[in-house]
């Protein structure tokens, strides 16, 4: 039990082996879409790249413009602070209070812009300097504006000493200084921004023209090698088919790169092998039937052969026993005694009939073998010189033969007489004693067995045969009557009947004992192919 | 004609050439009946060699088919193809009915093919027709040098 068991446990091992290939394959879907990963990818990074190049413009746009904003603030606040100086000036040069109302208006406005610019400051000098400049403005209204608008209300000349001291000028001259600084700095900022956003934007246009160009010239190049590889593996596999088709099933189908046609090819070897097995399983019968066919033919041959050597050979002695016997009889009759001419009487008729029983077999090997020419038969003719060849039979039986309706037919004459001679020759020998013998022979053309034949009857009035034997009659040797009775050697029926087959026809009988009986021969206006076909041995 | 017919009867089987023998005599044509066994006993009688010095050219050569050492096919082929006996008119007689035979002997020039009937009477009245036919109506060849 233990040495059977590593067979099996390699079988399985051995058979992935000689397939290995088909397992690890990838999958048609693999194989079509695998490749389109790569510019896939890199469509997806120049989008990405994209998203994050328009974000960081936004980013800088709004520098730009916060940039922007802040310079005009600048420049409100410096606007706010020379109109605070005009109306405090107009207002200590007239003493009109009207002046004071811009004076107080560009105060609040100031303080609003420094408010917003502070809000808007993102660096730490934004906001010191931004500082500096409200602490010099402020130190301008405790230290010059205010205490000059408050000297003014009492005289011109008091306000116009503070003036003159300029003090208040040179805050203002700082504040605005520092603001100039400002401006710069702004100024700096805002093409320093504006650049950085042209630079994203260039990036960005380069990266998605660069991008996306690469992406469609490997989305051409992956398509174009995945169809490449597609089609060449399908032409190649249909060539393998073709030629497995064409009738080469020794062929297998070339290897393929993609599982699902790796498969598709392993049916097709499986088909071809399968066919291949079954060709040579065919081819094997074939070649066993055509040897048991052709020892079958030889056999059949050598039987008939010997048939007819045999019964040739026997005729040889039998014509010199009869021969003697006739001479024996002829030149010593009455010199012998009684029982000496019974004796040669007896050996006489043994003689004759063993002639006939002869005579009967090489007939019979003779139709076995005979010739299957097919040429026109006139069967009327036939008939009339089958009834002459029976002249003597037919005046001893004072028998009255009449034919009618008898056509001219392709078939084979040798065996067309046999058999009209055989069933005319019993129809004359088998008569009724008590009446003179009428034998008839007629055609007529119709459907026989599903096919359009010409039926022969001969018809007689002789003794008839009992139903039971309407078989037996047809076999060799069979006899239904003594030899004194009716002689002969119970072939001739079996000869005609094999006559017949031969013809492609069929021969049967009705008959009615006592009232005589009527032979049909049935034979195919188309005469099939010989089935057959058979050597003369002679 | 009142020269015996010289006649050479070429067969193997004794109770033929007894048959033959009687057959001719019943018919009472003035013949003499010479008996070869075989092919090369007829070639030695007509050569007149070995035992056969003294045989006569014969007027007819009767022959079966079937024989030992040399059958009458291969005996009526040698004759046919030499000058001297050619002329000599061959019957062949046989038991044979065989087409093949049939066809082979007249292509080597037989003179006749006579199948032999069955029954004795029969064969008695095929030696008297054969007897009347080539003995008294047929004009047999006598080589120049013979007369």
């Amino acid at each position: 039990m233990s040495a059977p068991a590593p067979t099996t446990a390699e079988s399985p091992a051995a058979e992935g082996a000689s397939r290995p290939a088909a397992r690890r394959k990838v999958t048609l879907r693999a194989f079509l879409l695998r490749p389109f990963l790569l510019p896939f990818a890199l469509l997806v990074g120049v989008g990405t790249a994209v998203t994050v190049g328009v974000n960081r413009n936004d980013e800088q746009l709004r520098l730009v413009s916060d940039a922007q904003t802040r310079m005009l603030l600048l420049n409100d606040l410096n606007t706010q602070i020379s109109v605070m100086e005009n109306g405090e000036r107009g207002y200590v040069i007239t003493g009109d209070p009207a002046f004071l109302a811009p004076y107080r208006e560009g105060e609040a406005a100031f303080r609003a812009a420094a408010l917003a610019l502070h809000d808007l400051s993102v660096t730490d000098l934004q906001r010191t300097n931004l500082a500096r400049v409200r602490r010099a403005v402020q130190r301008w209204q405790e230290t010059a504006a205010r205490p000059e608008i408050a000297a003014r209300s009492d005289s011109l000349a008091q306000a116009a000493q503070l003036v003159r001291q300029g003090k208040g000028r040179d805050l203002l001259n700082e504040a605005r200084d520092i603001m100039a600084v400002m401006r710069t700095n702004e100024s700096g900022r805002l093409s320093a921004a504006t650049a950085a956003s042209q630079a994203t934007l260039t990036t960005v246009r380069t990266l998605t023209v660069g991008g996306l160009l690469l992406s469609l010239t490997l989305l051409l190049l992956t398509a174009y090698r995945v169809t490449r590889t597609i089609t060449r593996s399908l032409n190649d596999l249909n060539a393998g088919a073709g030629a497995i088709a064409a009738g080469q099933y020794q062929r297998r189908t070339p290897v393929m790169p993609v599982q699902e046609l790796a498969q598709l090819g392993g049916q097709f070897d499986r088909m071809a092998a399968a066919v291949q097995d079954r060709e040579q399983a065919l081819r094997e019968s074939a070649e066993a039937l055509r040897a048991s066919n052709t020892h079958l033919e030889r056999s059949n041959r050598e039987l008939e052969q010997f048939a007819y050597v045999a019964s040739h050979d026997l005729q040889e002695p039998l014509r010199t026993i009869g021969s003697y016997t006739e001479l024996l009889a002829r030149r010593y009759q009455g010199q012998l005694d009684e029982r000496a001419d019974q004796y040669i009487a007896f050996t006489t008729s043994a003689t004759q009939r063993m002639k006939t029983l002869i005579q009967d077999l090489l007939a019979y090997s003779r139709v076995r073998n005979a010739p299957r020419a097919t040429q026109p038969v006139d069967t009327a003719a036939l008939v009339r010189e089958i009834t002459a060849d029976l002249e003597r039979q037919i005046l001893d039986a004072q028998a009255q033969v009449t034919a009618r309706d008898l056509p001219v037919i392709p078939s084979n004459p040798d065996l067309m007489r046999h058999i009209l001679q055989n069933l005319i020759g019993n129809a004359l020998k088998f008569r009724d004693p008590t009446r003179p013998a009428r034998v008839q022979i007629s055609a007529d053309r119709t459907r026989h067995a599903g096919q359009d034949s010409w039926v022969f009857h001969v018809q007689d009035n002789g003794i008839g045969i009992a139903p039971e034997y309407h078989e037996r009659i047809f076999g060799v040797f069979q006899r239904l009557h003594g030899m004194d009775e009716y002689p002969g050697s119970g072939i001739g029926l079996a000869v005609t009947r094999s006559a017949a087959e031969q013809l492609g026809g069929q021969l049967w009988l009705d008959s009615e004992p006592g009232r005589g009986s009527t032979f049909h021969l049935a034979l195919p206006v188309t005469a099939p192919p010989d089935p057959t076909p058979q050597e003369n041995p002679a | 004609m009142t020269e015996p017919v010289e006649i050479l009867l070429v067969e193997d089987n004794p109770a033929d050439v007894m048959l033959t023998r009687e057959a001719f005599e019943d018919a009472q044509f003035p013949h003499r009946l010479h008996h070869a066994r075989d092919g090369l006993d007829a070639l030695n009688f007509l050569r007149r060699t070995e035992t056969h010095t003294q045989a006569p050219r014969p007027d007819v050569i009767l022959m079966d088919l079937n024989m030992p050492r040399m059958t009458g096919l291969e005996l009526l082929d040698i004759l046919k193809e030499d000058a001297i006996l050619r002329s000599i008119p061959v019957i062949v007689l046989t038991t044979s009915r065989a087409e093949s035979d049939i066809w082979r002997s007249y292509n080597l020039h037989a003179n006749a093919y006579i199948p032999k009937p069955v029954s004795l009477l029969e064969f008695e009245d095929v030696i008297r027709t054969l007897g009347n036919f080539w003995f008294r109506k047929v004009a047999l060849p006598h080589p120049p040098e013979a007369d």
